[in-house]
C-alpha cells in the first residue's frame, strides 16, 4: 500500500473500534416504548399521523448517547450495539424467542430482564393483534404457505422488517436541511385543498412527513445538548473543544444545510439513525458518498478549513459507527442472513451524469477508510468503470480487496446501468445508480422496492422435478405434479419438468409478494419518504408508491450450480450416456447414495458448472434466461417483477430442506451460494469461473448477481498479485460479469477460528454480499465458507 | 507428425510462468529425473495411475479387479501398489467408486489442447499473457509441441515454454525460433554433479543454450536455477551460471528458485520413495545468502529470486530487506 506510515488519528479509531468489537449485541427496546406511548398519545388520528407523532416523541425522548473519543455521535437506540423491534410491525417475533433470544445459534441478543418485563407488560398487551406481521401470517396465501413450510420458498423475510433495501435522498437531507424540506412540505401544502377530493389524505400526510422533520432537526439539537453538557464536566481541555465542536455542528445539522464537509458527514448520519428508529431494517444504503460529500470536502480543503488527515479521521470515525447498529431479525430469517448485517451498502467510483469519470479525492478516502477502520460495516462497494475510471482506482481497489477484509465488493459498472435501464430507468439517472444491500441496484432518493423481496429454492425445483411434486424431507405434496420421471423418454421431458417447478417456485413468490405490497401499504414511513422529493411532490408515502420509480419487488434464485449440475448430470447419465436408469438414480438419491457408491461417482464425475465447459455453459445460458423471463412475465401494482441471484447466507437453511441431488451434492448439505460454483467442484480455478457464470445474462438480472471468490494467501503474496488482480477484474468486466467479492483469509486459519472463537474476535469473512465477524456466525455457515474451493493456482 | 500427446494437465491463469496471466500445458514424460523433481508425475511419458489414501474407504474392489495381482491391502488397511507388477491398464481406476485410484496424464490432440486455451484469451489481453509449455520435458513429444506452437502463433497468441534442452540441436532449432520467451534451467555447471543429481550430463545443455541463444528472439532467454542445498548452492556454481549467462546475447534475466518441497504430496500418491527426504526448503533469503554477492557485480541481464527482482541491469543492485525477503 502507498500509505504505510501510521497516521496519527488510529489511536482515536483503534479505541472507538475495540469498544464496538468488545460489545455484545443486546435487545434495545426503548424505541419500542416510546414508540408504543406515541401511538396511544395519537389515538384517533389518521395511521401516518399516527406513527409520524410517535417518531417525533422518540426524537424528542430518545437516549442520545455521546461516547468517549467520538467525533462524529448518533445512535438509533440507546445502546451502543443495540438491536431495535419494530412493534408496529412484527412484535410478535420477539413474543416467540423471548426465552431462547440471548441463546439461539444465529444472532443471539442479550434480553435484560427488566426490558423482557415491559415488553409483556406494555408492549404486548397494546400491539396484540395491530401489527401487519400477524395479517401477513393469516393472508399468506396457502399454496405459498406449503412451499414456504417445505422450505421452497422463503416469503416471511419482509412481515418480519421494514422496508430497508432502499437509497434514501440523503444529498437532499444534506444540501436542504429539514428547514428546506419542510419549506417544500409547505409549498406544496399550500396548494391543497380539504374541500376538493383527494386532498384531505394528502394533507394528513404532509402533516405527517412535517412532524417526523420537525423530529429530525430536534434530535440534532438534542445531541448538541449532550455534548454542551458533557463539556461542562469535561476536565481535559482536548475532548472539551472536541465536544464543543460536536455541539457547534449538531445545532446546525440536520435542521439547516450543511456548510462543512463534517457537518455533511453528520448531517447524514443523524438521518440514518433516524430512518432506521423508524423502521428497523437491513439496507438503509449510504450510497454514492464521494458523489455528495466532494464538493464539501473540496471546498473546506481550499478555504483551509480542514487538512487531508482531517477529514479521513472523521470519515473513519463514521465508519466505526456503522458497525454499531444491529439488525435484530427473527431466527429463521437470521440464518438466512446471518451476522447482525445491516447492509449498509456505500459506494465509489463510476461515473456521473454526463457519463464521464466520478472518481474523486472522497472515493479513495473512502476505500482507505475500510483499509483504516476493517470492521464489518460499512458494505463498501465500487462501481468500477473500465472505459472511465483511472488505473490508480482499480489499483486501490486490488490494494484493498488484498488487505482480506472482504471489501471492497467490486461492481462492474456497465452491467450495474444495463440492470437499471431494464428495470425502466432512464440512461442519464441509471449512470447515477447504486448498489444496495447485498448486490441489488438502486436509486438514491427515487427507486421503491423490495430489492431483494424473496428467494425461491432451486434444488426444490429440481427435487420437485424428480419425485412429481413431492418434498422428499416431509413426504407431502409440496408442489405441482409434472409427471414420473421414469416415464420421460427424452432429456427434453425432464428439462420441461424442471422448468415448470420452478415456475411453480416463481408463481408462489409474486402471489405472496402480491399480498404483502397491499399489507405493505399500512407500513408507512414519513421519516424516510420526505427525502424523496416526489414523494413530497405527490404528497404520497414511499409504501404507497411516492417515489419517482416504482417497481416490482425483487425475487431470487438460490442455488444455481445445483439446479444445473443436477440438470447436466441426469442429462449425461440418463439420457445421453445411459449409463444408468432414472429409476437407479431416483433409488440413490432417496438412499442419500448410501449403498449407491457408483452413482454418487457418476454423479460426482459428470460435468459442473464453474469449469468452462461448453456444454454446461450452454444450459445455464438457457436456464437462466428461462428464468429471467419468467419473473419479468409478472407485474404488481408497483411494476414488472425483478430477478436477482443473491443468496445473502440463505443457502445453508435452504440446503438443509433438500435432499440429495443428482449433482452429487448429498442430503440436507448447504446449496451454492450465488452464481458461485458449488463448494469444491470448480477445479479449474478462478478464470474459469469468470468465464462459466459468464454464461449468465447479468444485466437481466437486475437486482443484481453475486459471485463469491475465495482466495488465499499466497495470491496476496505474490510479487505480481496486486497487478494481476487489477487485470482479472479488467477480464471480469470484459466478460460481463457484474460483480465479485473476495475472501482471502486461508482456510487454516478458518477452521482454527471455528475451534478458538475467543482467539479470533476480529476476524471477519465475507458471507455472501456482505462480511461478518466469523465467529459470531453459526457453525454451518463456518464450514459453508471453509468449504469453499481455495484458489491457490492463481498463485 | 503424431496426432496425440500425453499431457499431465493444463493449469489456467498461472502467474509464476511468464508474462502476465498465462495457461500452462505440462507435457507428460522427461529424459532427466531430478532429485529434487517437484512433478514426479510428469516423468514418465505413458499416463500411469496413482492413488489418493484420504479418498480410499478400503472397499477392496480394486484389489480384487487387478489382474497382475499388484494390489494389496496394507496394515492400516489402506492400498498398496508393486509398482514392477502393475501394467497400467487402469481397471483399478474403473472400479474405485471413490475416486481414490486416479490417472496422471490424458492423451489430448492439438485441436482439444488449443480448446483449452482458447478459453483464456480475454485473461491474456488484459495481462499481456498467453501460453507456456511446460512438463515434464517439451522435448519427449517435439513434433506435437510444433504443432501446438504453429496454431498459437497462427491464432496470434504469445508463446513461452520452460525447457530443460536436454535433447538433439535438431529439436531445438524446431521449437525456439517459435518462443517469445524461453526458461532454460541451468541445474548446475559441474558435469559430474549434474549427472549424479538429474541422470544426465550437462554437456548437451550448455551446447544448446547457447545454440538457442543465437536463433531465439531478442533477449528471450531467462535462465533459472533451482538452488538446493549440497547440490548447487555453492558460491563457485553460482558464479559460473551467471558468468555462463553473461557469455549470452540474448539472456535477459537470471531467476534463483528455491527448493521446495510441495512435490511430495506426488511422490506419496505414486508411492514412490521421495529422494531428497532429510533436505530442508528455502526462502528467498536462503538463496538470498548464498547468491546475493552477485548484485555487487554488473551483469547484463536481471536477477530475481521467484519472482522478487534483486537485481536490474539498468539500475544494479536492488534494495531488498531480510524481512521482505523472509514475506
Amino acid at each position: 500500500m502507498e500509505n504505510t506510515e501510521r497516521k496519527g488519528y488510529m489511536d482515536r479509531i483503534e479505541r472507538l473500534k475495540q469498544r464496538v468489537l468488545n460489545t455484545k449485541p443486546e435487545m434495545d427496546l426503548e424505541n419500542a416504548l416510546i414508540l408504543t406511548a406515541g401511538f396511544q398519545e395519537a389515538e384517533g388520528q389518521p395511521l401516518c399521523v399516527k406513527k409520524a407523532s410517535a417518531f417525533k416523541k422518540q426524537c424528542l425522548e430518545k437516549t442520545v448517547p455521546i461516547w468517549p473519543d467520538e467525533l462524529i455521535v448518533g445512535n438509533a437506540g440507546s445502546k451502543q450495539r443495540g438491536g431495535i423491534l419494530s412493534v408496529d410491525k412484527c412484535w410478535s417475533v420477539l413474543d416467540e424467542e423471548l426465552d431462547t433470544i440471548a441463546e439461539r445459534r444465529y444472532d443471539p441478543f442479550y434480553l435484560r430482564p427488566e426490558d423482557r418485563k415491559a415488553f409483556e407488560e406494555i408492549i404486548r398487551p397494546y400491539w396484540k393483534g395491530r401489527s401487519t406481521y400477524e395479517q401477513w401470517l393469516v393472508q399468506c396465501p396457502d399454496f405459498a404457505a406449503v412451499m414456504r413450510d417445505c422450505g421452497a420458498l422463503y416469503i416471511n423475510r419482509k412481515a418480519v422488517r421494514g422496508w430497508g433495501e432502499t437509497t434514501a435522498g440523503y444529498e437532499n437531507v444534506i444540501r436542504q436541511g429539514m428547514e428546506g424540506i419542510i419549506a417544500h412540505i409547505d409549498s406544496v401544502m399550500a396548494g391543497l385543498d380539504v374541500c376538493v377530493a383527494g386532498d384531505y389524505e394528502k394533507i394528513e400526510y404532509l402533516k405527517a412527513m412535517k412532524l417526523a422533520a420537525e423530529g429530525i432537526a430536534a434530535l440534532g439539537h438534542r445531541y448538541a445538548d449532550e455534548a454542551r453538557r458533557q463539556a461542562a464536566e469535561c476536565t481535559d481541555e482536548k475532548r472539551k473543544q472536541e465536544l464543543l465542536d460536536i455541539a457547534a455542528t449538531c445545532d446546525h445539522v440536520p435542521e439547516k444545510p450543511a456548510r462543512t464537509f463534517r457537518e455533511a458527514i453528520q448531517s447524514m448520519y443523524i438521518y440514518q439513525n433516524c430512518i432506521f428508529m423508524e423502521q428497523n431494517a437491513a439496507s438503509y444504503n449510504p450510497g454514492r458518498m464521494d458523489q455528495y460529500l466532494y464538493p464539501f470536502y473540496k471546498a473546506d480543503l481550499e478555504a483551509g478549513r480542514i487538512t487531508p488527515d482531517e477529514a479521513q479521521e472523521l470519515l473513519d470515525c463514521l465508519w466505526v459507527k456503522f458497525s454499531e447498529q444491529c439488525l435484530f431479525q427473527d431466527q429463521v430469517t437470521a440464518q438466512f442472513s446471518a451476522g447482525y448485517p445491516m447492509f449498509q451498502n456505500v459506494c465509489c467510483g463510476g461515473i456521473d451524469d454526463r457519463g464521464m469519470d466520478a472518481v474523486n479525492d472522497v472515493s479513495y478516502m473512502i476505500l482507505q477508510a475500510t483499509a483504516d477502520v476493517q470492521l464489518y460495516q460499512p458494505s463498501l462497494s465500487v462501481r468500477y468503470n473500465m472505459s472511465r475510471n483511472p488505473s490508480k482506482f482499480l489499483k486501490k481497489i486490488a490494494e484493498v480487496i488484498k488487505l482480506g477484509t472482504g471489501f471492497p465488493a467490486f461492481h462492474n459498472d456497465n452491467v450495474g446501468i444495463e440492470m437499471m435501464l431494464n428495470k425502466g430507468i432512464p440512461l442519464k439517472e441509471a449512470y447515477d445508480w447504486n448498489p444496495c444491500g447485498c448486490v441489488e441496484t438502486n436509486l438514491a432518493g427515487r427507486q421503491r422496492c423490495y430489492t431483494a423481496y424473496a428467494d425461491f429454492n432451486l434444488g426444490s425445483a429440481v427435487e420437485y422435478a424428480l419425485l412429481n411434486g413431492k418434498s422428499r424431507k416431509y413426504g407431502v405434496q409440496a408442489s405441482i405434479q409434472t409427471g414420473d420421471p421414469t416415464e420421460f423418454e427424452t432429456f427434453e421431458q425432464f428439462l420441461e419438468a424442471v422448468k415448470k417447478q420452478i415456475s411453480y417456485e416463481i408463481r408462489g413468490t409474486v402471489a405472496a409478494s402480491n399480498v404483502n405490497d397491499d399489507i405493505g401499504l399500512q407500513n408507512v414511513v414519513p421519516a424516510l419518504s420526505l427525502s424523496f422529493n416526489e414523494c413530497i411532490d405527490n404528497a404520497k408515502d414511499y409504501a404507497w408508491g411516492g417515489a419517482k420509480y416504482n417497481l416490482g419487488n425483487g425475487i431470487d434464485a438460490i442455488g444455481v450450480a445445483d439446479l444445473v449440475n443436477s440438470v447436466i448430470a441426469v442429462k449425461k447419465l440418463v439420457f445421453d450416456d445411459k449409463k444408468i436408469t432414472m429409476q437407479r438414480l431416483l433409488d440413490a438419491l432417496d438412499a442419500d447414495f448410501v449403498g449407491f457408491e457408483d452413482v454418487k461417482r457418476m454423479c460426482d464425475e459428470a460435468p459442473k458448472y464453474g469449469n468452462d465447459e461448453e456444454e454446461t455453459n450452454e444450459l445455464t445460458g438457457d436456464l437462466f434466461c428461462f428464468i429471467a423471463d419468467d419473473i419479468e412475465s409478472y407485474t404488481s401494482k408497483f411494476g414488472k417483477m425483478t430477478p436477482g441471484i443473491l443468496p445473502v447466507s440463505g443457502n445453508t437453511p435452504f440446503g438443509l430442506e433438500v435432499g440429495a441431488l443428482p449433482s452429487g451434492r448429498n442430503a440436507w448439505k448447504p446449496l451454492a451460494d450465488g452464481v458461485s460454483p458449488n463448494q469444491g467442484t470448480d477445479t479449474e480455478g478462478m478464470g474459469a469461473v469468470l468465464k462459466s457464470i459468464a454464461n449468465i445474462p447479468h444485466g437481466r438480472f437486475n437486482q443484481g448477481t453475486l459471485l463469491n471468490v475465495k482466495m488465499d494467501t499466497t495470491f496476496r503474496d505474490n510479487p505480481n498479485s496486486t497487478k494481476e488482480l487489477m487485470n482479472y477484474l479488467r477480464s471480469l468486466c470484459s466478460l460481463g460479469v457484474f460483480h465479485a467479492q473476495f475472501n482471502v483469509v486461508d482456510t487454516e486459519t478458518l477452521i482454527d477460528a471455528q475451534q478458538h472463537p475467543d482467539d479470533y474476535t476480529g476476524l471477519m469473512v465475507r458471507v455472501a454480499g456482505y462480511t461478518a465477524y466469523f465467529t459470531e456466525l453459526g457453525k454451518e455457515v463456518q464450514d459453508d465458507i471453509i468449504s469453499r474451493t481455495n484458489h491457490s493456482e492463481i498463485a | 507428425m503424431s496426432e496425440k500427446a500425453v499431457i499431465l494437465r493444463i493449469e489456467r491463469i498461472s502467474l509464476n510462468d511468464g508474462k502476465g496471466m498465462r495457461t500452462v500445458v505440462f507435457f507428460k514424460g522427461c529424459h532427466l529425473h531430478c532429485a529434487w523433481c517437484s512433478t514426479p508425475e510428469s516423468q514418465k511419458l505413458p499416463r500411469e495411475v496413482y492413488y489418493k489414501k484420504e479418498r480410499c474407504r478400503s472397499c477392496g474392489a480394486c484389489i480384487l479387479r487387478c489382474p497382475e495381482q499388484a494390489l494389496a491391502f496394507t496394515a492400516d488397511g489402506k492400498v498398496v501398489r508393486d509398482q514392477k507388477k502393475c501394467r497400467n491398464c487402469f481397471r483399478c481406476v474403473d472400479v474405485c467408486n471413490f475416486r481414490a485410484q486416479q490417472i496422471y496424464g490424458r492423451e489430448m490432440t492439438v485441436e482439444e489442447v488449443m480448446k483449452e486455451i482458447r478459453k483464456d484469451e480475454i485473461f491474456y489481453f488484459f495481462s499481456d499473457g498467453g501460453v507456456t509449455l511446460s512438463g515434464g520435458d517439451v522435448f519427449c513429444q517435439t513434433d506435437f509441441a510444433e504443432a501446438l506452437l504453429d496454431e498459437c502463433i497462427d491464432s496470434g497468441i504469445d508463446t513461452c515454454a520452460e525447457l530443460d534442452l536436454y535433447t538433439e540441436p535438431e529439436n531445438v532449432k524446431r521449437i525456439i525460433p517459435k518462443l517469445d520467451m524461453v526458461y532454460a534451467d541451468l541445474k548446475c555447471m559441474s558435469p559430474t554433479m549434474h549427472k549424479k543429481w538429474t541422470g544426465g550430463s550437462n554437456g548437451k545443455i550448455l551446447a544448446n543454450l547457447k545454440l538457442a541463444d543465437e536463433i531465439c528472439k531478442k533477449n528471450a532467454i531467462h535462465v533459472r536455477v533451482p538452488v538446493v542445498e549440497g547440490v548447487n548452492d555453492n558460491r563457485d556454481n553460482i558464479l559460473a551460471t551467471a558468468e555462463f549467462c553473461a557469455g549470452l546475447k540474448n539472456c535477459a534475466e537470471l531467476e534463483f528458485l528455491p527448493y521446495h518441497r510441495l512435490g511430495i504430496h506426488a511422490y506419496r500418491q505414486l508411492q514412490r520413495p521421495y529422494p531428497l527426504e532429510d533436505r530442508k526448503p528455502m526462502n528467498r533469503f536462503d538463496v538470498y545468502e548464498r547468491m546475493g554477492f552477485l548484485c555487487d557485480r554488473e551483469w547484463p541481464f536481471d536477477i530475481r529470486i521467484s519472482g522478487m527482482e534483486v537485481y536490474s541491469r539498468e539500475a544494479g543492485k536492488v534494495d531488498v530487506t531480510e524481512e521482505e525477503l523472509k514475506a
